[in-house]
């Protein structure tokens, strides 16, 4: 107990005053939680480790102005941010929260065609992390050796606290093995729990299901696979395919999904509850190049991100100027020191358009600064008369209809004072039709034209899905028959066959 | 001389009993720092072994302060369940002032201080067994840590006279750590230090949580009994006026945990134990809450 109070107390300093962690700090902090849910069974926000004090804003403008020049400096020795201060004329060591603003947004682009350029020239890196990449090419960032070890930790810390892994759960990995960082968080978190993990990557869904449907006893854990991450859309299609393969709820022992990337509708929820059964989808937001910046959604719905790991902002899409509380902008996001000494960030725009939340909140994370909800790629959301229309609020209406497969395929553009939306249907027809404009229209989607295909291929612009960026598996027959499913729930993952259920 | 005796021993059952009591009625806010371990016991055994030495190389005052402080930190956590807010530190603040200012007041030998110190002492003696054994503290490490003092008694305290001295120097202070009686008179006065206190109110209910409430109740049992066989003997003259009494409930504790771990086999944790043996109030609330 002792040793683990110190290691907290190691932590809290390397925040407070941006010295490096510690490892041993980590570990240390680790074995304590292991040690305490072994010893007094999950303590679901009882250890809270590592939660810091609240500060009033002038506190929190003088720490954060403190770390943002830490980091400023820190990036000075970047290749991109060297000559990004001579052309702005700017000395990072000068910067103060006021002025902070100054330093020009780093757009995606950048990192993304030149990823050594962002590294620090003293840094010692050890692993260059490739996104997912859903939306084109994917970007890359170097980390180091003790950077990986630090992410898996926190993850790891933020398991035990949430709850989201425990000890006595299989957990099913199905997000894409190239999110190396997702991958090796969640790995080393259900490792550190006690957890057992399989990784299996965005295979097709029929061998997941057969996977999710498996009896797998393993000493002191359920005999399911009881926790799957997977992204929103590779969880429709499970969603989807799995009546359809005769599975029933009783089939499976999942408890929690893991959701992150994209946007997870209330219809998906609705429709999970009936296929697996009372399970608890758990939506967290995270991207690689903000590492470990990261944000979870509380029981009021808001989106809750810890403040010492990452300065954010949000930022208008049309003017680039900070905007007022309940407005909508592009997230910008510096992480702070002591983290990311590898690739420092400054201002780095997400792409990802935010909507503030309006207001105090009452929740139970009201400690903990929130967003209201992510509504998609700033690229993918359509500017138009009568202002913009998010993916967001196109993915939460069609996925609320039942005419509409999981997960919602469709393309949106501006037409005129509003947006023309196609959206492929199990089978058109007026009613479909009319409870899909209805749909569209509560959610605030000015639908100036509706057009309904039963085909994807007929899409005009599909949105993007990540459940499309599909790996390849050695599976005979795998990914060649939608409507099939494993006759014996015991057969090995690997060995999952692809033979028609009569 | 039996009179002080008798105060020692009453002293020692509230502690032992108001423990077990506690222990099954009241829970200590546990410091969010994974289970109390043998590293803990190690950092308390070294803390045993130096305190002496320090206390003795420092300024009387700054003992004073220490004393205070961890007098006042200690109230706080056992009093904690049952007074909160503003109330609670006026409490303990009210103790450790009541302590102090009769002390100074009425001398530290007279019976009104001893009262009060000795209440003080098994507030404090209730709060840190609880604290340690609602913390997780193995029987296992118990056992260690009662093998360990033993160890040290029977070379540091039978062997050489610091730990006699100490005695004398702090039993000059208010808020000594020891429970008391007689002060005034050397011959017949009869003081019990806080580590063996703490051993006999701390076995019971460590030992109950590993190994169930018969376990406990023997040990609550032994620990008694061995203080009652220990101040009989002073008594009667069979063993000197200066003993060490972890040099008996040191080996009692040890063997009842040998014994538990070879009729039973592997302890219960916390949450293995309040499963088999929910507390009356979270009972309460869960019914209450429809769970």
């Amino acid at each position: 107990m002792l040793e683990t109070a110190y290691a907290a107390l190691r932590f809290g300093a390397s925040i407070a005053l941006g010295v490096p962690f510690q490892r041993r700090s980590f570990d240390r902090l680790l074995a304590g939680m292991r040690a305490a849910a072994d010893e007094f069974g999950p303590q679901v926000g009882g250890d809270d480790l590592l939660g810091g004090v609240t500060l009033d804003d002038a506190a929190r403008r003088a720490v954060h102005g403190r770390r943002l020049r830490k980091q400023a400096v820190r990036a000075g020795r970047t290749r991109y941010y060297a000559d990004v201060f001579a052309a702005a004329g700017l000395d990072p060591a000068s910067l103060t929260y006021d002025t902070f603003a100054t330093v020009p947004v780093t757009p995606k682009r950048a990192l993304r065609q030149d990823p050594d350029a962002f590294l620090r020239a003293d840094a010692r890196p050890a692993h260059r992390c490739t996104t997912t990449g859903t939306t084109g090419r994917a970007t890359t960032v170097w980390f180091s050796a003790d950077e990986l070890h630090l992410i898996g930790a926190l993850s790891a810390m933020g398991a035990f606290q949430a709850g989201t892994v425990r000890a006595q759960d299989q957990v099913l990995v199905a997000v894409s093995a190239r999110n190396v960082l997702g991958v090796s968080a969640l790995s080393d978190a259900a490792t550190a729990v006690g957890a057992t993990v399989q990784l299996n990557g965005m295979v097709d869904p029929l061998i997941t299901l057969g996977i999710l449907a498996q009896h797998r006893p393993v000493a002191g854990h359920r005999p399911h696979i009881t926790v799957m991450s997977a992204s929103s859309s590779y969880f429709g299609q499970l969603v989807e395919l799995a009546p359809a393969a005769g599975y029933r709820p009783d089939d499976f022992g999942l408890e929690r999904v893991l959701v992150n990337g994209e946007v997870v509708s209330s219809g998906l929820r609705e429709r999970a509850q009936r296929v697996f059964g009372p399970i608890e989808v758990v939506e967290t937001y995270a991207l690689t190049e903000l590492v470990p910046f990261g944000a979870m959604r509380c029981g009021e719905g808001h989106l809750h991100y810890e403040p010492t790991v990452c300065f954010v902002e949000v930022l208008g899409i049309d003017d680039g100027q900070p905007v007022a509380p309940g407005g909508v902008g592009t997230l910008v996001g510096t992480p702070l020191p002591p983290f990311r000494t590898s690739t420092p960030l400054l201002r780095y725009d997400t792409e990802d358009v935010v909507r503030t939340v309006d207001g105090p909140v009452s929740c139970e994370l009201r400690r903990l600064p929130a967003l209201a909800e992510v509504l998609g790629r700033r690229r993918l959301s359509v500017r138009h008369g009568t202002g913009h229309t998010f993916p967001a609020d196109v993915v939460q209406a069609l996925e609320s209809v039942e005419a509409v497969p999981l997960p919602a395929r469709y393309g949106f553009r501006a037409a005129g004072a509003g947006v023309a939306v196609d959206v492929v249907v199990r089978s058109s027809g007026p009613a479909v039709r009319t409870q899909i404009g209805d749909a569209l229209q509560r959610h605030g989607v000015p639908l100036v034209e509706l057009r309904l295909v039963e085909d994807p291929a007929l899409l005009r612009s599909p949105a993007p899905l990540r459940c499309d960026l599909r790996e390849a598996d050695l599976s005979p027959g795998a990914g060649t028959d939608a409507a099939s499913r494993p006759d014996d729930h015991a057969v090995s993952a690997d060995l999952v066959s692809g033979e028609r259920r009569s | 001389m039996i009179a002080p005796m008798l105060v020692v021993l009453f002293c020692s059952a509230c502690s032992v009993v108001g423990g077990w009591w506690y222990f099954r009625h009241l829970a200590v806010t546990r410091p969010p720092f994974g289970v109390v371990n043998l590293r803990d016991v190690a950092v308390a055994m070294t803390a045993f072994a130096l305190l002496p030495h320090i206390y003795r190389s420092i300024p009387i005052i700054v003992v004073a302060v220490v004393l205070a402080v961890f007098t006042l930190a200690g109230l706080l956590v056992v009093l904690e369940p049952l007074v909160r807010g503003a109330t609670r530190w006026a409490v303990c603040l009210a103790l450790v002032g009541a302590d102090v200012g009769i002390g100074l007041a009425a001398g530290v030998t007279s019976e009104v201080f001893l009262v009060v110190n000795d209440a003080v002492v098994v507030l404090m003696v209730i709060g840190i067994a609880n604290l340690w054994a609602q913390g997780g503290l193995r029987a296992r490490h118990l056992a260690v840590f009662a093998a360990a003092l033993t160890v040290y008694d029977i070379v540091v305290t039978w062997q050489f006279t610091i730990m006699f001295d100490l005695f004398v120097d702090l039993s000059r202070l208010p808020l000594f750590p020891m429970a008391a009686w007689a002060l005034d008179d050397v011959q017949h006065s009869t003081l019990l230090g806080v580590g063996d206190l703490l051993m006999a109110t701390l076995a019971p209910l460590v030992l109950r949580r590993a190994y169930g409430r018969t376990a406990g109740l023997v040990a609550l049992a032994c620990g008694l009994g061995t203080l009652t066989a220990v101040l009989v003997l002073l008594a009667t003259g069979l063993i000197g006026h200066t003993i060490p009494v972890m040099v008996f409930l040191g080996p009692v504790t040890v063997v009842q945990y040998l014994y538990w771990h070879l009729t039973r086999g592997d302890e219960r944790t916390t949450r293995q134990y309040l499963l088999a043996e929910p507390l009356a109030h979270r009972a309460i609330s869960t019914v209450a809450e429809g769970r």
